[in-house]
């Protein structure tokens, strides 16, 4: 009786002073409530502002975030029993909302379709981990249904009908079934469906592939365990750390980081490694608005990433820089697997459970890529990269497990300490940047080559960037301690109104004020050119030019391979229904030089957007075979942007061009123009269009529009035409395989290897034939120099080398660099997985085109005549 | 069988001596943070859950050694007198 009387003191005793700590109100009135919704609400304006101008990741999201901050606010609003219902009505109608976006409106079909399968597949998934039976047949079950399921998602079964949702079921379920499934089995009470629906369909993890590995009880057993305004005000702060972490990410990416291929002295080197490893700024970035966003709804969950790059051990690095999923990995692998050892000593355990942890990590993340991708990936840097942090973690385990750790109740800052925590930090920070840089090569022997330049000029700026680091934690340290960090705008537990208002200037009102001022087009209006151009960056969501590069590369390899284009590592990817060009219906191979044609008489609607091609395989209006009388015809070739991909029937910039000079002959005649533009198309294939098709139509003018790219695509289709053992019409061509040594049983990439140093060659034979080609029918031979939609910093050599090489063909040469001004570049491209120009783009190349035109006499549309060598469309921009 | 007090009295006084030597003790109250403010560590947690089953003579199984059962002195003290 005693002993009963006691332990029930004991636990009223402990239950107050839990309630006590958890839950301190911090506006006492109701005015001081509603003052601080107030105040809330002015703050998720804000960041939801900054969000949009800066262009926070997909445009999927921010179209969707300020109506998921709605939300967020009319949740706070409903009785307390209704919220979480409302999250996961919230969440699930966004699952359907993000099927529903399409590039040509909203479909409903499609939402209600595809929506539906994602959210029928996840509700039996979740009723399956309540199966009736025990709970390793249970699991088996999972496994098996799963297994099933990996299959679907290699396209065993229903492979174009289901193909859109995997990626979306994958970011979902991967991983939060697994633990959930684990932690149901030992929870108590009645499953909660609702709690679990929220839980698995969570805004925002549609619009986020990449998602943090939310724990289940966490979940649960964070929600509202604080005063509502604290955990918004957290919320807030972490948002507005994740728009900060973005936009460093892309000073980083456009104005530091150096592509491997690139590197050629120490300074390079170590940019390069720097910059790769700041690059993680993307992914912690956008955990901060993901975990803030949940954070408003009440989910007062724990940071996900802490000043990973200050880590004091390989230990501690591993703790920061991905908390969520390093929880994961001790509940369901370490934890497991050390207490089976516990009885083994203090050293076994740690070193087992960690190694484990490490291998399913590595095997995870192929697992992961699976889901997204569609392909495992398990590349020799992965493989290097787990296996060596592992060790490095193990052997840290051990130190501490026979030396402790110190560890400290209270923040206090002490220089000696200090000092030595920032050597520790800087010899972390070291090894993890030489970590990161083998992970994120292209290749080992890549990643090799470049550890070349690691001369006496690398180790000495390298030094200084490490002491730089070792000053930075020293300050981080000391303005941590300081008020408790309140210095950086914390939010503690038990913060109140003065605490809270500082929260609310330093970390959001300040930052995302000024951040919101830089990005409006007033301030860009008032600055110079330079300053204009590294404050548009930073509301940039395109590929660096590196990237760009890349991706092009990928692109045009694509081409041949019909697979598809991913975003490089960005998570930005192209919906599963999306169709690149060598995979359109009428594309057929044709034998001769220009590789393959579009099949005349031909319309389709792909990516939404109406392709028709006459009866000559033009994507292009109908024309006679034989010219009308009193008519200039002009062939105009060209790749894909002149064909219009990502644009509707009549909307390339060649049917505006016709339209806009219809009327302005000079001579009075009509104009015709045939688009003879096809994707992929290089100055190699032009020659095949010419023989084939373009020089039997009479033509009285060749508009040849060039890109930056010409010689690397003509090398990259050259190489190809060797493979398929077409017959290379031209001299120069074969004497150029000969020297290259290329035949067709090498494999594309042997041959792109030894291309290259015939690019400059190749590009100024071909220009050259393709002039020869056309005054020989009597034709004018233009060139035109049309920069593609990303190319804001256009390389001005490579551009002059193609001009000169024009002009010696004998061309008239326009060059339009500059066309786009101060457009924004997300305005002119399809999609952000799609980088060629939609209408917008394509009404101002022909807008510049039709100027040049008129500019010049020569063309025989009136303007005056230019000098010699002479070029350029009024107000086409400077560097022309 | 000892009570919650008594056993969060013991588990501070191992949690001082084993990982925060040279720390205030008072600053170790029932509601401090020991998981997520990061003082218990995975190692760490595992070496409490071994200390406790050798003093108490119970058996804490794997899912049971997370936040909602160590996070605070009281949250262990609740967990081992729900074993005794």
């Amino acid at each position: 009786m005693k002993q009963g009387a006691t332990k029930d003191m004991a636990t009223s005793k402990l239950s107050k002073a839990r309630a006590a700590a958890a839950r301190p109100e911090v506006p006492v009135s109701a005015a001081e409530r509603w003052l601080g919704l107030g105040l809330v609400a002015v703050q998720l304006a804000l960041v939801v502002a900054a969000a949009v101008r800066y262009r926070f990741e997909s445009p999927v999201f921010q179209q969707a975030l300020p109506w998921l901050a709605a939300a967020a606010i009319v949740h706070h609003l409903l009785p307390a029993r209704h919220r979480l219902a409302f999250f996961a009505a919230i969440s699930l109608a966004t699952i359907f909302y993000f099927f529903g976006i399409s590039p040509t409106g909203f479909d409903f079909a499609s939402a209600l379709e595809r929506g539906g399968e994602v959210v029928a597949i996840g509700l039996a998934l979740i009723a399956l981990c309540h199966l009736p039976i025990p709970f390793r047949p249970r699991i088996a079950v999972l496994l098996g249904v799963g297994a099933g399921l990996m299959a679907l998602r290699g396209g065993a079964l229903f492979g174009e009908s289901l193909a859109t949702i995997w990626p979306v079921l994958g970011a979902l379920f991967m991983f939060r079934l697994v633990i959930y499934a684990h932690d149901v089995e030992h929870e108590k009470g009645k499953p909660d469906f609702v709690r679990a629906i929220a839980y698995f369909f969570m805004l925002p993890n549609v619009f986020f592939p990449l998602f943090p590995v939310v724990d289940w009880k966490a979940f649960g057993r964070n929600y509202y365990n604080d005063d509502a305004m604290r955990i918004y005000q957290r919320g807030l702060h972490w948002m507005a750390r994740g728009v900060l972490q973005i936009v460093f990410y892309r000073i980083v990416y456009y104005h530091f980081y150096v592509d491997a291929s690139l590197v050629e002295d120490g300074s390079s080197l170590l940019r390069y490694l720097l910059a790769n490893f700041a690059l993680y700024l993307r992914v912690s970035g956008q955990f901060h608005m993901i975990v803030g966003l949940l954070l408003l709804f009440g989910f007062n969950l724990p940071e996900t990433n802490h000043h990973y790059f200050l880590a004091e051990s390989f230990t501690d690095y591993w703790r920061r820089v991905n908390i969520y999923w390093k929880d994961f990995m001790v509940k369901i692998f370490y934890t497991p697997v050390a207490f089976s050892l516990r009885t083994k000593g203090d050293i076994l355990p740690g070193v087992v459970g960690s190694a484990v942890a490490f291998f399913a990590t590595w095997v995870l993340h192929a697992y992961q890529s699976y889901w997204l991708r569609g392909a495992m990936s398990f590349s020799l840097q992965d493989t290097l990269f787990w296996t060596i942090l592992g060790v490095l973690v193990m052997i840290n385990t051990v130190w501490e497990a026979r030396r402790g750790r110190k560890r400290s109740l209270s923040a206090r800052f002490d220089p000696k300490e200090a000092f030595f925590a920032a050597l520790r930090t800087m010899g972390v920070f070291a090894v993890m940047g030489v970590l990161w840089s083998l992970w994120s090569a292209k290749s080992f022997e890549q990643w090799l080559s470049i550890w070349r330049f690691a001369d006496a000029d690398f180790f000495g700026r390298a030094a200084v960037a490490l002491v730089c680091v070792g000053v930075v934690k020293i300050v981080v340290e000391r303005l941590t301690t300081f008020e408790g960090g309140l210095l950086f705008g914390a939010t503690p537990k038990g913060a109140r109104w003065p605490q809270l208002l500082r929260s609310a200037v330093l970390t959001v009102l300040l930052p995302m004020s000024i951040l919101w001022v830089l990005g409006h087009p007033g301030v860009h209006r008032r600055v110079d050119e330079k300053t204009r151009f590294i404050l548009r960056s930073l509301k940039s969501n395109q590929p660096n030019t590196a990237d760009l590069r890349a991706i092009e590369r990928g692109y045009y390899e694509n081409l041949f391979d019909a697979s598809k284009s991913n975003f490089l590592d960005s998570g930005i990817q192209a919906p599963p229904d999306w169709v690149d060009f060598p995979e359109i219906e009428f594309l057929d191979t044709t034998g001769d030089m220009r590789y393959w044609a579009l099949r005349p008489n031909q319309s389709a609607t792909i990516n939404g957007y109406r392709v028709s091609t006459n009866a000559f395989g033009m994507r292009d209006r109908a024309y006679a075979a034989q010219k009308p009388e009193n008519t200039h015809r002009i062939a105009m070739l060209g790749s894909s942007h002149v064909m219009g991909w990502g644009v509707h029937d009549g909307e390339p910039f060649e049917a505006l061009v016709e339209e806009g000079m219809a009327d302005q002959r000079s001579d009075g005649e009509s104009l015709e123009i045939l688009n003879f533009g096809v994707g992929g198309y290089s100055p190699v294939c032009q020659l095949g269009v010419l023989r084939e098709v373009a020089l039997d139509l009479a033509p009285d003018a060749i508009y040849y529009i060039a890109h930056e790219v010409d010689g690397s695509l003509a090398i990259e289709r050259l190489a190809r035409l060797v493979q398929h053992k077409i017959p290379l019409e031209d001299e120069f061509l074969r004497d150029i395989v000969a020297r290259a040594g290329l035949s067709a049983s090498m494999s594309q990439s042997a041959m792109l290897r030894e291309l290259p140093p015939f690019a400059e060659e190749l590009v100024r034979k071909s220009y050259a034939k393709i002039a020869e080609l056309a005054r020989e029918r009597g034709a004018v031979p233009v060139w035109i120099y049309m920069p593609r939609v990303p190319e804001r910093q256009p390389d001005a050599e490579q551009i002059g080398k193609l001009r000169r090489a024009a002009e010696d063909a004998g061309f008239i040469v326009f060059d339009l660099t500059g066309i786009y001004g101060d457009t924004d570049v997300e305005d002119l491209v399809m999609s952000q997985w799609d980088l060629h120009p939609n209408a917008e783009g394509h009404a101002i190349m022909a807008r510049a085109l039709m100027d040049v035109m008129r500019s010049d006499e020569r063309l025989g549309f009136g303007g005056p005549t230019s000098g010699p060598g002479e070029t350029g469309a009024p107000g086409a921009g400077p560097s022309r | 069988m000892p009570d919650q007090n008594a056993i969060m009295a013991a588990t501070k006084s191992f949690i001082l001596s084993e990982f925060l030597e040279g720390e205030d003790p008072d600053e170790l109250t029932e509601d401090v943070e020991l998981i997520s403010s990061g003082i218990l560590d995975s190692l760490a947690t595992l070496k409490l859950v071994t200390h406790l089953e050798n003093t108490y003579d119970i058996k804490i199984e794997a899912h049971e050694a997370d936040e909602d059962n160590l996070n605070t002195l009281v949250d262990i003290a609740k967990l081992v007198a729900s074993k005794l």
